[in-house]
């Protein structure tokens, strides 16, 4: 009974811990071939060779100041999100349903290129 | 040989309006830009917000709500090394994810925008919104939107002029005219090789990846954190990719479209219908040009940058000038922003109009009324309001309110084109031509847009003003604008 229990619990942490593998982004690029990393408590560490953070899992984002927490081998780094790419998915924008009438304006002038694209562009 | 020289002659002509050099390999982009000695000075309202008001979304105008994000503005402006232009800050019901600028130098935030960060918490940070408006601030420093509008104007200009002469050509014969024709043709020439090569591009992809950059160095200077620039990019790249996932069900595409037609036809109809009981016979908006797209699109479309392209554009920016800086995020002042009363109640307020506007096709007008009726300030003042609030009156047979409160809007500096188009239908209505005919060309240099040719000509052919319409059709003519021309053309001979 103990080794169908102990079987039971080791099959369990298998799935789960392929279950939290599958779900915990990873940094999948980078920039240059080296990148600053800063010390949990914000301390410059100098730079660091980009192969120490490819592949490897972010921890969690720092709420003083957003940096990424990535679990290096040689332990847990800040990195800033704009140097590297990693495989975490932003929110999505809410759908919306669109404009219900186009501009009027004759001229066609557009106001300048907007954050996003215009989805009344047919109307534009 | 001469289209090289009839381009170098009409790019000569353009001007160059900026000393951008464009983003440089090696340094900051803000170090590269020598800044214009002056910004076009800030125009009256409704030239300031247009082309805002030729769209029945029009704006609003909420202090309470704008001084916060002015505040973060003017701690950008005081980054930028020259003269700082006005860049003042309007709100817009739109529910997309987007801001805007108005070639007049207005900036726009769509609550849609503001939805996001509101619906976001981990999103929310001073810094991540100050990317915004700093994106749109830049706009306007490096003078895009200016750009844009005079470049559209001087395309027209050359369209319009030798359309013109090749007509008088064409009529008149004669050996000068014809030289006017060759000279007028040529400038069409010159005009459509300047398209063909790229002379009068949208400038699009270039220019956001400029103000992307010269936002970044904005807020790295202004002590922002630009380590969550890239919070609305990644919302657009989330956006983006759900929108290409969606593409690829071309069932599902074919359906959208079949429903936007019909809702198009639908929607074409529905003003007149409405509103044609109030007036007196041989009223109609049908011809005024409502112009419905109906729901369904897909949300972001693709002409613009890919966000997944700006984004790596902007973070190899950053990660080379920015990467050894650590800035604290500035999170509780936008936190105690966007949680306020105010945020809330405007976004809340969106939504409603929103969902007025939705109820409108179906004409289901006490239903209208009663989501009108639940709707506070801000927007209950707004144009899009007042608009549907009127068509709600005509609904219900409230004629004397209706046509009492299209005069209000219709005299407010904030009006909407729909709105103008529909005081002077009713103004001619009644017999008034000469106030119709004033009115529209009182409004046409207001928003210093040509929108209201067709309709003048329209009412002036009505009333028999043969003058006014032979002055008015070559006006619309010279403006170079085929859809234009063509209304007013179809017009003339209604």
């Amino acid at each position: 009974m103990k080794k169908i229990l102990s079987l039971g619990l080791l099959c369990t942490t298998i799935l789960l811990s392929q279950a939290q593998a599958a779900s915990t982004p990873t940094v999948s690029g980078v920039f240059e071939k080296t990148v600053h990393a800063f010390a949990e408590n914000h301390a410059p560490l100098g730079q660091i060779p980009a192969s120490d953070l490819l592949n490897q899992p972010v921890a969690g984002i720092d709420e003083e100041t957003g940096f990424l927490k990535v679990q290096t081998p040689k332990g847990l780094v800040l990195v800033a999100r704009a140097a590297v790419t990693t495989t975490m998915t932003a929110a999505a924008p809410r759908e919306t349903s669109c404009s219900y009438i186009g501009t009027l304006a004759a001229s066609g002038t557009g106001s300048s290129s907007g954050f996003a694209s215009n989805c009344k562009a047919g109307a534009r | 040989m001469k289209k090289f020289l009839a381009l170098a002659g009409t790019l000569s002509l353009l001007g160059c309006s900026t000393s951008n050099p464009g983003i440089p390999a090696q340094g900051t982009y803000i170090s590269h830009i020598t800044p214009p000695a002056s910004y076009p000075t800030r125009p009256a309202l409704q030239k300031l917000i247009f082309p805002h008001n030729s769209e029945i979304e029009g704006i609003v105008v909420d202090p309470t709500i704008t001084a916060y994000m002015e505040q973060i503005r003017d701690r950008l402006l005081a980054q930028w090394p020259g003269v700082k232009p006005d860049a003042p800050i309007f709100l817009s019901v739109d529910e997309q994810f987007s801001s805007d600028v108005s070639p007049a130098g207005g900036m726009f935030i769509n609550a849609g925008m503001i939805q996001y960060f509101s619906d976001n918490p981990e999103t929310q940070s001073e810094d991540a919104f100050a990317f915004i408006i700093a994106h749109e601030l830049s706009h306007i420093l490096l003078g895009h939107a200016a750009d844009k509008a005079a470049n559209q104007k001087l395309e027209q200009r050359f369209s319009g002029a030798s359309e013109f002469g090749t007509m008088v050509a064409a009529a008149a014969g004669g050996s000068a005219i014809a030289s006017s024709a060759k000279t007028a043709l040529l400038s069409l020439y010159g005009a459509h090789t300047l398209s063909e090569y790229g002379g009068f591009p949208s400038w699009s992809r270039s220019q956001e990846e400029e103000a992307d950059t010269l936002a970044v160095d904005l807020m790295a200077k202004a002590g922002y954190s630009v380590s969550v620039a890239e919070t609305s990019l990644d919302a657009l790249n989330t956006a983006d990719q759900r929108d290409a996932a969606r593409a690829e069900l071309k069932a599902k595409a074919a359906q959208e479209k079949a429903q936007q037609e019909a809702e198009k036809n639908q929607k074409d109809n529905l003003t007149a219908a409405v509103l044609n009981p109030i007036l007196t016979p041989g009223f109609s908006l049908l011809g005024s040009g409502l112009n419905y797209v109906g729901k369904g699109m897909v949300y972001v479309n693709l002409d613009h940058p890919h966000a997944a392209e700006r984004r790596a554009e902007l973070s190899h920016y950053i990660d080379r000038n920015y990467a050894d800086l650590i800035p604290i995020l500035h999170k509780a002042p936008f936190q105690k922003w966007i949680r306020s009363q105010e945020v809330q109640k405007f976004l809340h307020e969106s939504q409603a109009i929103n969902e007025v506007a939705d109820m409108a096709r179906t004409k289901n007008w006490q239903k209208t009324h009663q989501l009108l009726a639940g709707i506070g300030s801000p927007v209950r003042s707004s144009q899009i309001w007042l608009y549907f609030n009127i068509l709600t009156e005509a609904g219900l047979g409230q004629n004397r309110q209706a046509i009492a409160d299209l005069q209000v809007a219709s005299q407010r500096d904030d009006v909407i084109l729909q709105t103008v188009l529909l005081w002077a239908d009713y103004l001619d209505s009644q017999g008034k031509t000469d106030d119709a005919l004033a009115y529209l060309a009182q409004e046409q240099k207001l928003f210093d847009d040509p929108a209201t040719l067709p309709k003048q000509i329209m009412i002036a052919k009505k009333a028999k003003k043969t003058i006014t319409v032979d002055e008015l059709v070559v006006e619309c003519q010279m403006t170079g604008i085929d859809r234009l021309q063509q209304q007013c053309s179809a017009a003339s001979k209604s």
